[in-house]
């Protein structure tokens, strides 16, 4: 769905206002292909549902729904534990509780401050030659605590990643925007630190 | 004044002169609603994009479109009268199943050009390929079984479209898909005694 839709948005977008119009689209949920985890966890682990506090975040809810999946895939396939679920269940005493915070959420698309100015000048030229239209902003913030099955927290991380890039009539950003890449290195960042301390946490 | 009505019937007319065709796959599940367990259990479902792709790069699945995926998927389990309850998947449950959809996408981007130059004469295609990875899981989170479903489905866009497009609209079409691959999901883990 997204990509014939998308297809005929951009196709559109092509040829009728390539110069004139703002592609916005809310930002998503889903997360790139996990890499393995450079440290892994020999116990289970429970993700709680993951919780968007950003106010100006568009779709929070339903963006809190699919992250949490999208977590729990990623969590499943890098390895960072031996087993992963989402809550609620019914969790042994020897596994951990995840619960990822996310305090900031947002993809900003921008004018590009040389794109009015250069695409008169040249009278559409400098479009067609791929000059900068857009510039997309991102910014993630978000913290993971660890807690044990009787709720009492034993680490907790908070990170952030922020990234700006143009975007050209020939981008594949250009009508199909995306901040899945950030995401998924604000995810990595977290559960990474998550896994080294939990190990350090478990030989003291 | 009449100019401008007719400009904007023109770009309305374009802008949406687009049809969806799903390419065959498996046949329609039948019978359709399966007969029921005697003790049907409770079920949560969560869905989420698994990823998607278009043209091998990775691009957002805009929010919107997951969440028809994931209202079609519980209409498709309601209407399978399999459970005792579909409940909210933050309520503990007997059984839950984590439903995601992984969407690649290839789009011909020379057409897409010469589709928008010549206003819509010359079509354009777009085809994405849908995969519904389904794991069932108990309420200690063990996994019970994983169905994996897919098909695929064109989506052309020409001027001529127009009158084809009300009997494929890209929405209805893909909203048939993903019941159908529900469908058959939720047939294959009846059978298995899952459910």
């Amino acid at each position: 769905m997204s990509v014939g839709r998308s297809f005929c948005a951009c196709v559109s977008l092509v040829a009728l206002c390539s110069g004139l119009g703002c592609v916005s689209m809310p930002t998503g949920a889903s997360l790139g292909r996990a890499e393995p985890a450079t440290k892994s966890v020999p116990r289970g682990a429970w993700l709680a549902p993951v919780v968007i506090s950003d106010p100006s975040a568009r779709g929070a809810t339903e963006n809190q729904r699919q992250l949490t999946l999208a977590i729990e895939g990623y969590v499943q396939q890098a390895g960072y534990f031996s087993r992963v679920n989402l809550l609620p269940g019914e969790p042994s005493s020897d596994e951990y509780v995840l619960g990822f915070v996310f305090d900031r959420y947002e993809l900003r698309r921008e004018i590009h401050p040389m794109y009015v100015p250069l695409a008169l000048i040249t009278l559409g030229i400098y479009i067609w030659a791929g000059g900068p239209i857009y510039r997309d902003v991102t910014h993630f913030s978000a913290s993971l605590s660890v807690a044990d099955t009787s709720g009492k927290e034993l680490l907790r991380y908070a990170d952030h990643v922020d990234d700006e890039g143009n975007v050209s009539l020939w981008s594949p950003r250009y009508a199909l925007p995306t901040s899945s890449a950030e995401r998924t290195r604000l995810v990595r960042s977290l559960l990474e630190q998550a896994a080294y301390g939990l190990t350090a946490h478990a030989t003291q | 004044m009449y100019a401008r009505a007719l400009v904007t019937l023109l770009l309305a007319l374009v802008s949406v002169a687009c049809a969806s065709f799903r390419s065959g796959g498996a046949p329609p599940t039948s019978p359709w609603p399966p007969a029921p367990a005697a003790a049907r259990k409770s079920i949560s479902m969560i869905l989420a994009s698994g990823g998607s792709e278009v043209n091998g790069k990775t691009v957002d699945t805009p929010p919107r479109v997951v969440a028809n995926w994931r209202e079609w998927t519980e209409a498709t389990y309601r209407d399978s009268a399999l459970f005792s309850a579909l409940v909210d998947p933050s309520v503990p449950s007997d059984l839950r199943s984590e439903v995601r959809v992984v969407d690649t996408g290839e789009a011909k981007i020379g057409m897409a050009i010469a589709c928008g130059v010549t206003l819509f004469l010359f079509p354009a295609k777009a085809t994405d390929h849908l995969t519904l990875r389904t794991d069932f899981k108990n309420a200690k989170g063990e996994v019970l079984a994983t169905i994996e479903k897919s098909e695929s489905v064109n989506t052309w866009i020409e001027l001529f479209l127009v009158v084809v497009m009300p009997f494929h609209w890209p929405k209805s079409e893909i909203r048939d898909l993903i019941t159908e691959l529900n469908r058959a999901t939720l047939a294959e883990a009846h059978a298995k005694g899952i459910i």
